[in-house]
C-alpha cells in the first residue's frame, strides 16, 4: 500500500511541470505496474533519527540543461522542507569520479545524517558508498545507481529500458519497419545514455528492414547534435527515414540541421526524444512527427523526499520510479505507442526553448531566474 | 655545488607555499570546527594521492624541458586494462601490475622517441597519445569494466593512524624521485636537457636517450597512479583520467618548476599538491559553488607564475 502511496506523490511532482496537467497520466509509474520483476522494502527502523538534519548531496555536475534542472528540483524540494534542515550541503563533482569520492567522504567528515548521491560514474562510486554505510550513513541514489545493492538504501529513478524501448518501437511502427535510422546517444560511457542505446536496439533487432546507418554520441548537446546530424545529412542525404535521440537535448539540435539543410516543414524524418522544450516547440513548428518519453529530473526532488522516509524509518521500496509521460505527435498514434498528452497540447510554446520539462520545480519553472532558500 | 645553489634558490618559493598551505589551513579551522579534525586530514590525504604521482611525473618531464600531456588518454587506458587483468588473487594482480606497468613504459617510451627523433614537440605527441588512448579505452569498453581484489581496494584505503598508506607510499615515492634528480647522473642529466638542450647536446650529453628515459619514467608513474586510481574504484574506467593532463601541471607551476624547464624540484610540487588539496577541503566546507574552486584554482596559478616572473626580472 505504502508503495502506492509513494509513487502517486511522485507523479504528482512530476505533473507541476506541466501546464496541460488535466490531460496528461496521472497514474503510478506503469513501469512499475507492468514491472516483470519485483522490488523489496528496506526497513529504514535503524536510521530513525530526530531532527533538524545535516543532509549531504553529491552532484555529479550540473553540465548540462537536465542536470541544471535535477539539481533545482533538489534545492526547490529543500525550500519546501527547510524546517527540517539544520544545513543542507551540496557539492559538485565536475563530472569527475575522482572527485566525488572526495566529496562524499568531506560530506561524511562534516557530520552528515544522510547522504543524496548522483554518481558521475556509477560503478566508480561503489567503494566509497561502501564505506559510508560502514560508518552508519544511509546513501539514497539518485538517476544514477551503484552495482552493489547492498550499500544503499534505495535508487530513485526513471526507467531508461522504456525510453528507450517505447521510443524505438515507435519509430520502427512509424516507418512500417522499413527504413534507414540514424541513433544520436547521450554521453558515451554515461549508464543511462549506454542502457538506452542497448534497450533501442533490443527494438530495432527485431526487424531486418530497419537499418541503423550509424551511431554518434552527443554528449546530450543540442549545439553537438546539430553538428553531428549536418554531418550526416552531407553523407547520407534522403536516405535517411528517421532520426533515434535518447532525448531532445541533441534531438532539437538534429531537427535545426534538418532545417538548416533546406528541408520543407513536414519533410523532416520523424525524430524522438524528449525533455527538452525546444525539441517540442520544433516539432509543432515545423510539423515533425515524434515521440518524447522525458527522463524526469523530477526524481531529484523525489529522492530528497525519500531522505525524511529513511529518517523516520519508514520501509523504503529499493527502487523507486518516477512517472514518465509519453508524448506523441497528434494523428502519429502507432500501434504500440498511444499518447498520453499530444506534443502541442505538452510543448510550452510560450516558454524559452531551454525548459527542461517535468522538472518538479513548478509550472513557472525558468532556469535562468530560479533561487532557492534554505540552511547552508 | 650547483645541486646545492639550485636546491637553495628554490627556498623562498617553498616558503611562499607553506605561507598558503598555513593561510588556508587557519581559515578552514574558522570556516569548521571539523576541518582541523584527523578524520578530515585523512581524507586530504587520500584525495591528494593520484594527483601528487602524475604531477611527480609532470615534475621531471617539465624539468626536462618538456610537457606530457598524455595522462588524460593514459590513465584511462591504463585504468581499464588494470581491472580487465586484475581478478581476484594476489596472482592476477602481480599479473596486472606488471603489465599496466609495462604499457606505461612504452606509452613514454612512443612519446620521448617521437619527440626525441622525429622532431615533433612534445605538446603535440603527447596530445596525439593522449588522445588514441582516451579513444581505445572508450573501444575497449563503454561502461567502467573489471573489477580489483577487495584486498587492493582496502589498501587504497587503509590507513596507517592518520596517515593513510596511499599517502606514506607517495612520501617515498618522492623522496625516490628527488634523490634520482639530485644525486644521480640521470638527474643531472634532466637539468642539463632542460636547462639548454643545445648545450647539453654539444657537450656530448645522450639527450635522445635521456628524453626517452624521461618520458618512460612518466609513463611508469603514470601507470602507479593508474593502479591507485582503480583500487580506489574498484572498477576500470575508461573515463577516469579526463582532465588529468592540465591538473598534472597546476601543481608543477605553483611549486616554482619553470614551464621552461631546467629550474625547479618536487618538493615545491608536493608543496603545492597539500595547497590545492587543502584547498578544495575548505571550499567543500564553505558549501559555497564548486564553480569557485575553478576560479581560486586559476588565481592561484596566475599568481604564483607572476610572482617567479617579477623574481627573475629582479
Amino acid at each position: 500500500m505504502r508503495i502506492f502511496k509513494k509513487t502517486a506523490l511522485a507523479a504528482a511532482i512530476g505533473l507541476f511541470a506541466n501546464q496541460a496537467a488535466a490531460d496528461t497520466y496521472e497514474g503510478v509509474p506503469r513501469t512499475f505496474l507492468w514491472n516483470p520483476g519485483t522490488s523489496s522494502i528496506f526497513d529504514a527502523a535503524e536510521y530513525k533519527k530526530d531532527g533538524p538534519y545535516v543532509i549531504g548531496f553529491s552532484n555529479a555536475s550540473i553540465s548540462n540543461p537536465w542536470r541544471v534542472a535535477m539539481l533545482h528540483g533538489i534545492e526547490a524540494a529543500a525550500e519546501r522542507n527547510a524546517d527540517k534542515l539544520e544545513r543542507f550541503i551540496i557539492t559538485d563533482a565536475n563530472d569527475d569520479p575522482s572527485k566525488q569520492a572526495a566529496d562524499v567522504q568531506d560530506l561524511i567528515a562534516q557530520g552528515v545524517d544522510i547522504l543524496l548521491v548522483s554518481p558521475a560514474t556509477a560503478e566508480a562510486m561503489d567503494p566509497v558508498i561502501r564505506r559510508a554505510k560502514r560508518q552508519g550513513i544511509p546513501v539514497v541514489l539518485v538517476d544514477r545507481s551503484v552495482p552493489t545493492q547492498e550499500n544503499f538504501i534505495s535508487f530513485v529513478t526513471a526507467s531508461d529500458q522504456a525510453l528507450g524501448r517505447i521510443s524505438a518501437q515507435w519509430l520502427a511502427e512509424k516507418l512500417n519497419f522499413e527504413g534507414k535510422v540514424v541513433m544520436l546517444g547521450g554521453l558515451a560511457g554515461a549508464s543511462p545514455a549506454e542502457a538506452r542505446i542497448v534497450a533501442a536496439m533490443e527494438v530495432f533487432d527485431q526487424y531486418p528492414g530497419i537499418e541503423v546507418l550509424e551511431t554518434q554520441y552527443t554528449s546530450w548537446s543540442p549545439a553537438n547534435g546539430k553538428t553531428i546530424m549536418s554531418a550526416l545529412i552531407q553523407k547520407y542525404g534522403q536516405d535517411i527515414s528517421g532520426v533515434w535521440a535518447d532525448s531532445g537535448l541533441q534531438g532539437s539540435g538534429s531537427i535545426e540541421a534538418f532545417l538548416a539543410a533546406g528541408y520543407e516543414d513536414g519533410a523532416i524524418p520523424p525524430h524522438t526524444g524528449g525533455d527538452f522544450n525546444a525539441m517540442y516547440q520544433l516539432s509543432v513548428q515545423h510539423n515533425v512527427p515524434m515521440v518524447g518519453v522525458d527522463y524526469p529530473p523530477a526524481m531529484g526532488a523525489r529522492a530528497f523526499e525519500v531522505l525524511f522516509d529513511v529518517l523516520d524509518g519508514k520501509g523504503i521500496p529499493q527502487r523507486i520510479e518516477v512517472n514518465q509521460q509519453v508524448v506523441v505527435s497528434e494523428g502519429h498514434e502507432t500501434a504500440s505507442v498511444q499518447a498520453d498528452v499530444f506534443v502541442k497540447d505538452y510543448a510550452l510554446m510560450d516558454k524559452p526553448g531551454s525548459v527542461i520539462m517535468s522538472s518538479g520545480v513548478g509550472a513557472d519553472y525558468d532556469p535562468a531566474t530560479f533561487s532557492a532558500t534554505y540552511p547552508k | 655545488m650547483s645541486m646545492l645553489v639550485r636546491a637553495t634558490r628554490a627556498q623562498p618559493v617553498h616558503l611562499v607555499v607553506v605561507a598558503l598551505i598555513a593561510a588556508v589551513f587557519v581559515f578552514g579551522m574558522t570556516v569548521s570546527d571539523r576541518f582541523a579534525t584527523p578524520l578530515n586530514l585523512a581524507n586530504v590525504q587520500d584525495q591528494m594521492v593520484a594527483l601528487a604521482i602524475v604531477a611527480l611525473a609532470q615534475t621531471v618531464v617539465i624539468l626536462s624541458g618538456g610537457i606530457d600531456l598524455s595522462f588524460a588518454g593514459a590513465l584511462s587506458f591504463l585504468c581499464v586494462v588494470f581491472a580487465s587483468l586484475a581478478g581476484d588473487t594476489t596472482g592476477t594482480l602481480l599479473l596486472a601490475m606488471a603489465v599496466v606497468a609495462g604499457a606505461g613504459i612504452l606509452i613514454g617510451v612512443i612519446n620521448g622517441g617521437i619527440t626525441a627523433y622525429v622532431g615533433i614537440h612534445p605538446l603535440i605527441t603527447t596530445l596525439g597519445t593522449s588522445t588514441i588512448l582516451a579513444g581505445v579505452a572508450l573501444l575497449l569498453t563503454r561502461q567502467p569494466t573489471g573489477s580489483v581484489p577487495l584486498f587492493f581496494e582496502d589498501f587504497t584505503y587503509g590507513r596507517l593512524g592518520v596517515l593513510p598508506y596511499g599517502m606514506i607510499f607517495v612520501i617515498a615515492l618522492y623522496l625516490l624521485i628527488g634523490f634520482m634528480l639530485w644525486r644521480t647522473t640521470f638527474g643531472t642529466r634532466i637539468f642539463a636537457v632542460g636547462d639548454n638542450e643545445a648545450a647539453a647536446a654539444v657537450s656530448g650529453l645522450p639527450v635522445k636517450q635521456t628524453k626517452i628515459a624521461i618520458y618512460a619514467l612518466s609513463g611508469l608513474l603514470c601507470a602507479v597512479a593508474a593502479m591507485y586510481m582503480t583500487g580506489r574504484f574498484s572498477v576500470g574506467d575508461p573515463r577516469a583520467g579526463v582532465g588529468f593532463d592540465l591538473r598534472s601541471i597546476t601543481p608543477v607551476i605553483v611549486g616554482g618548476t619553470l614551464l621552461a624547464g631546467g629550474k625547479g624540484g618536487v618538493l615545491g610540487t608536493a608543496l603545492a599538491v597539500v595547497l590545492l588539496a587543502l584547498l578544495a577541503n575548505v571550499l567543500n566546507f564553505m558549501n559555497v559553488s564548486s564553480f569557485y574552486q575553478w576560479i581560486a584554482e586559476g588565481v592561484i596559478i596566475i599568481a604564483a607564475v607572476s610572482f617567479f616572473a617579477g623574481k627573475g626580472k629582479s
